[in-house]
């Protein structure tokens, strides 16, 4: 972690270190003033010891000079001639004179031969004087007096007398020639009883201590008061710029800091937001700016969120529908699956897909084709439980996820949905016939995470299975149902099918006789179509789940026309053999096919061909159809409504499409075995069909009691494995021949 | 009084002299030295010779004027510096300091510079003297050695008067010169001294200078003798002498001035002294 201080560690580092510059500069200051003062001292003490000297010559010369003017004076020679009165002269008149000085301790005068003048000389002055010129010093406790003598001459008589004087010598320099550089208390002469002819020797036995200059004490006063008036500056500056640092700075910081806070916390826009107050007039614009800033990014992060809310239901949500798309999916599939692995909760996945939702499309337009999905999806999701979430994961096909659902839990909210689709009024739509969707389930414990992995997979062939004909419209998955599954699922069964129908090599044309019940005759051939997968067939319950799954039905009934053309061209078949063509309702739409055919047609005139068309492909634009299949007739097609019961069974395709005969569908071939009412219907259908000109096919003839049946009803035609197995050309030949 | 004494001082120390004369060194017979200022007279012209009042010098201003105009006008004049009892004496001395000499001691030196100048010149002597100097030329015995006697000043010892002492004073100092102590020094009011130090016995010596003693000097002078006063001289008290009649004296009054002429009785004094000298001649 990054050591980062706060405002009042770096002030007080700041105090510090200015501390700490001040006492280095104030240590430099007060040692170069030490230094200076030292040098002073120095210099004083040398001016001191000049002082003296000079102070001690002019004491000399005042002490020579006074005892001139003495010895020069009228009365004191008055007194050297006629001494009578000396005592008065010496303790009154020679003391009031100018020339006397204070610090004379005792004056006497002696006469030529050295004899005192007065009988009782001053105390410590000699009756008679032996050292008659020059000082001599004498110690008196801590100070010193001098004595000194010089002669009174006369011009004439030369010297007529002598005149001593005692000077207190340390009162006289201290009094009379102070030294501002010594402490004159200090001032000691080390000397007694001693003969200097100068005073100024007295500097060589002279102790004493110098005076601090004046000027030195008061500057070093000066600096000293300084110094601590400058510490204590600092001090206070300190103090006040902590004071100022908390106040100006750290508080507002932190209150600013606080506010961020707060504004992270409660959103610009919000009624709460309470707007910053700072002395500081920066640190007010600051937060200003910070508060008009806070509020555009809120702005800003609303547009965003609103922004973001659309693009996420763009992203999850279909435009159509209004449900959930396949992100969505993806996303919740991804964290349920995270999620729940391993629980004990129950999963249901559930796949929807709208039955005959392209040909809806294309019969009414993709705009009926929306409302379709859009009715479908608001119906399943009135069906769902609350919480329960409806995906669109591409064209028709809705999923949902139950999560802790048990199977028949989930099989009933598809049945609900089932019926709920049902019964959506399509007279609203513009459609003329019911909605219906095929539900495939598969559920499976969270426990089992391979089977969670697999449940989409599981659902998708559940919802095959329940799209195929005959088939209830939900269908719950289970382990048998993975074999049909593979079929559509399996690359090498797409793989040899897009072969056969590139190459057309592997592609093999079977035929089956469709048998007159009149006359038990063979009345024509169904094309049947197989591919030669490596020796072994596959049939069409493998074939046409991909061709209808890649969409490639136009592609695949070229393919067979070619295969029965060059049949046809090299009489591989029988002659003049009656041909039934099963035909896709796209290659009934496509005019390149329709071309082929009518070129097919007249290529072979010797052989009636007949085009099996399912009526399902007939819904897809019925006028267009309806349409092509008028100019086939008239080039000599005969038209048969295939697979009729396996779909809508509507009667009215019969009345308005051109068509010759109308094949029944195995389920309802097998419905006439039956007693019941069903059986009543179809036989009734059947005979109505018949009635109306209709040519009628029984498909599924597996054995006499149906061909019977059939034969009974009134069926013109038959069909199935009873009566003639699906053959190779060559088995035909072979079977014609023998025939 | 106190006026006056304070005038005095200025005059004796800040007046300038212009004596330009020859200056004599002499030693008296005891000893002590002398000196004098010493100025030959023209031809025809006596010799002045001018005695300083007590205390002086020959510096002393009236006197130094004086001694000026008459070497100016052609008179000899010797100013002696009294000795007072000092040797080679050159200042004036103060009131404190100790009197030794008397005035017969001061009439003795006058004798000897009259004998001295008896000894140089041809010239006839006037003796001239101010205040205590002209009592001190009157005291002069030998009088025949003068052609005149000029007494400028002339004061006499008593109560009152230029040279007034302390009647309780001199009481005393008879007194204590009876009881055996005429040496005894003591501090005494005289003339403008008021602490005048000097024996018992030197200022008896002073104070037998009163009127009467005075006024018989001048009855007994022989020469003729010229008093020159002041009318405002008020330290003179002497009224006597308006009416003393003498043969041989005359009394010269000078209107406005002072016991010290100065000012312009100076001018006067100077006039007077020269009119009288030319009237002798």
């Amino acid at each position: 972690m990054i050591f980062r201080p706060s405002i009042t560690q770096y002030s007080l580092v700041f105090i510090i270190i200015t501390s700490i510059a001040f006492g280095v500069l104030g240590f430099a200051i007060y040692n170069e003033f030490t230094d200076l003062e030292h040098k002073i001292g120095s210099k004083q003490s040398a001016e001191a010891a000049m002082q003296l000297r000079q102070n001690l010559a002019r004491l000399d010369r005042l002490i020579e000079d006074t005892a001139r003017d003495i010895g020069d004076w009228q009365e004191t020679r008055q007194q050297l001639a006629y001494p009578a009165y000396y005592e008065y002269w010496r303790d009154s008149r020679v003391i009031s004179q100018s020339f006397y000085f204070s610090t004379i301790q005792a004056i006497e005068l002696y006469n030529h031969t050295g004899k005192s003048l007065a009988d009782h000389p001053r105390e410590g002055m000699p009756k008679v004087l032996d050292q008659r010129s020059g000082y001599t010093i004498y110690a008196e406790g801590d100070e010193h007096s001098i004595f000194y003598s010089a002669p009174i001459n006369s011009d004439r008589r030369g010297t007529i007398g002598y005149i001593l004087l005692k000077i207190k010598l340390e009162k006289s320099l201290e009094d009379i020639f102070p030294i501002q550089g010594i402490n004159m208390s200090s001032l000691r002469f080390d000397a007694n009883a001693q003969y200097l002819p100068s005073l100024t020797q007295l500097v060589l036995i002279a102790n004493y201590t110098t005076k601090v200059s004046e000027h030195a004490v008061a500057l070093r006063n000066l600096v000293n008061e300084n110094l601590y008036r400058s510490a204590a500056l600092i001090v206070f500056l300190s103090v006040l710029f902590i004071v100022f640092a908390i106040v100006l700075i750290v508080n507002p910081i932190r209150k600013f800091a606080q506010h961020i806070s707060g504004l992270e916390s409660t959103p610009a826009l919000s009624d709460n937001a309470q707007p910053c107050s700072f002395m500081l007039k920066e640190l007010q614009l600051v937060c200003n700016s910070m508060e008009e800033y806070h509020l555009k990014i809120s702005e800003m992060n609303a547009d965003l969120d609103e922004k973001n809310r659309e693009l996420w239901l763009q992203a999850h949500n279909d435009a159509l529908t209004g449900v959930f798309n396949r992100r969505a999916f993806e996303m919740d599939w991804q964290h349920i699956e995270t999620a729940i692995q391993g629980s004990r909760i129950d999963i249901a996945f559930m796949l929807i897909d709208c039955d005959r939702f392209k040909t809806l499309n294309d019969t009414y337009g993709h705009n009926i084709g929306d409302k379709v999905l859009i009715e479908i999806s608001s119906s399943i999701q009135q069906c769902l439980r609350d919480g329960d979430k409806l995906y669109r994961l591409g064209g028709d096909e809705f999923a949902t996820l139950f999560l802790d659902a048990s199977k028949d839990e989930a099989a009933m909210i598809a049945q609900r949905c089932v019926e709920k689709v049902g019964s959506i009024d399509t007279t609203a739509l513009g459609i003329s016939e019911p909605l219906q969707v095929s539900i495939g389930l598969a559920c499976t414990p969270a426990t089992n995470i391979e089977h969670l992995h697999e449940l989409h997979h599981q659902a998708d062939t559940a919802m095959y299975q329940a799209k195929r004909p005959g088939k209830s419209k939900i269908a719950i998955y289970d382990d048998s149902m993975l074999n049909d599954s593979l079929v559509l699922l399996n690359n090498h069964i797409t793989s040899t099918v897009h072969s056969a129908i590139t190459t057309g090599e592997s592609l093999e044309l079977h035929f089956q006789a469709v048998v007159d019940c009149q006359s038990d005759k063979i009345d024509c051939y169904e094309v049947l179509v197989r591919i030669n997968d490596s020796g072994q067939l596959m049939y069409p319950d493998k074939i046409f789940p991909v061709i209808h799954d890649r969409r490639v039905e136009v592609e695949f009934d070229t393919t067979v026309i070619k295969q029965l053309d060059r049949q046809l061209a090299d009489k591989e078949l029988p002659e003049n053999a009656h041909l039934s063509i099963n035909l896709s309702g796209l290659s009934i739409l496509s005019s390149p096919m329709i071309e082929r055919l009518l070129a097919l047609a007249n290529r072979h005139r010797q052989n009636q061909l007949c085009l099996e068309i399912t009526e399902t492909s007939l819904m897809n634009r019925l006028q267009q159809a309806s349409e092509n299949l008028e100019i086939l007739r008239e080039a000599g097609f005969e038209i048969m409504l295939d697979d009729f019961g396996n779909g809508y069974s509507s009667i009215r395709y019969l009345t308005r499409m051109p068509i010759d005969g109308v094949k029944f569908d195995i389920s309802l071939v097998q419905t006439l075995n039956g007693k019941d009412k069903d059986a009543v219907i179809v036989e009734s259908l059947a005979k109505m069909i018949l009635e109306a000109g209709y040519r009628l096919v029984a498909e599924g003839i597996e054995d006499q009691e149906i061909y019977s049946r059939v034969r009974e009803v009134g069926f013109t035609h038959a069909q199935g494995y009873y009566l003639h197995k699906p053959v190779s050309a060559n088995a035909l030949g072979q079977y014609v021949s023998k025939s | 009084m106190r006026t006056i004494f304070i005038g005095l001082l200025l005059l004796t120390s800040v007046a300038p002299t212009t004596l330009q004369a020859e200056q004599i060194n002499e030693e008296l017979p005891d000893g002590i030295r002398v000196n004098a200022m010493y100025e030959p007279a023209e031809p025809d012209k006596p010799v002045v010779l001018l005695i300083h009042p007590l205390q002086q010098t020959y510096h002393f201003s009236t006197i130094a004027g004086l001694a000026d105009n008459l070497t100016d006008n052609g008179y000899g004049v010797l100013v002696p510096n009294l000795s007072l009892g000092i040797s080679n004496r050159k200042q004036s001395l103060e009131c404190e300091a100790i009197h030794m000499h008397t005035l017969d001691q001061d009439i003795d030196e006058i004798a000897f510079w009259v004998n001295w100048l008896k000894r140089t010149t041809k010239s006839p002597i006037v003796a001239m003297g101010h205040s205590s100097g002209a009592l001190q030329i009157l005291g002069y015995q030998d009088e025949a050695q003068l052609q005149s006697m000029l007494l400028i000043s002339l004061v006499t010892v008593g109560p009152y008067g230029a040279a007034a002492i302390d009647p309780t004073q001199l009481e005393f100092a008879l007194s204590d010169r009876q009881q055996g102590n005429p040496n005894r020094l003591g501090q005494f009011k005289f003339s403008y001294c008021n602490n005048y130090v000097t024996a018992r016995d030197t200022y008896l010596d002073l104070a037998t200078w009163d009127d009467n003693k005075v006024s018989g000097q001048l009855s007994d002078v022989t020469v003729p003798v010229h008093i020159i006063l002041g009318d405002e001289d008020y330290a003179q008290h002497v009224p006597w002498l308006s009416s003393l009649e003498l043969p041989n004296m005359q009394v010269h009054r000078i209107e406005g001035a002072n016991h010290f002429f100065s000012g312009t009785g100076e001018f006067d004094l100077h006039d007077k002294v020269i009119e009288i000298l030319e009237e002798s001649q």
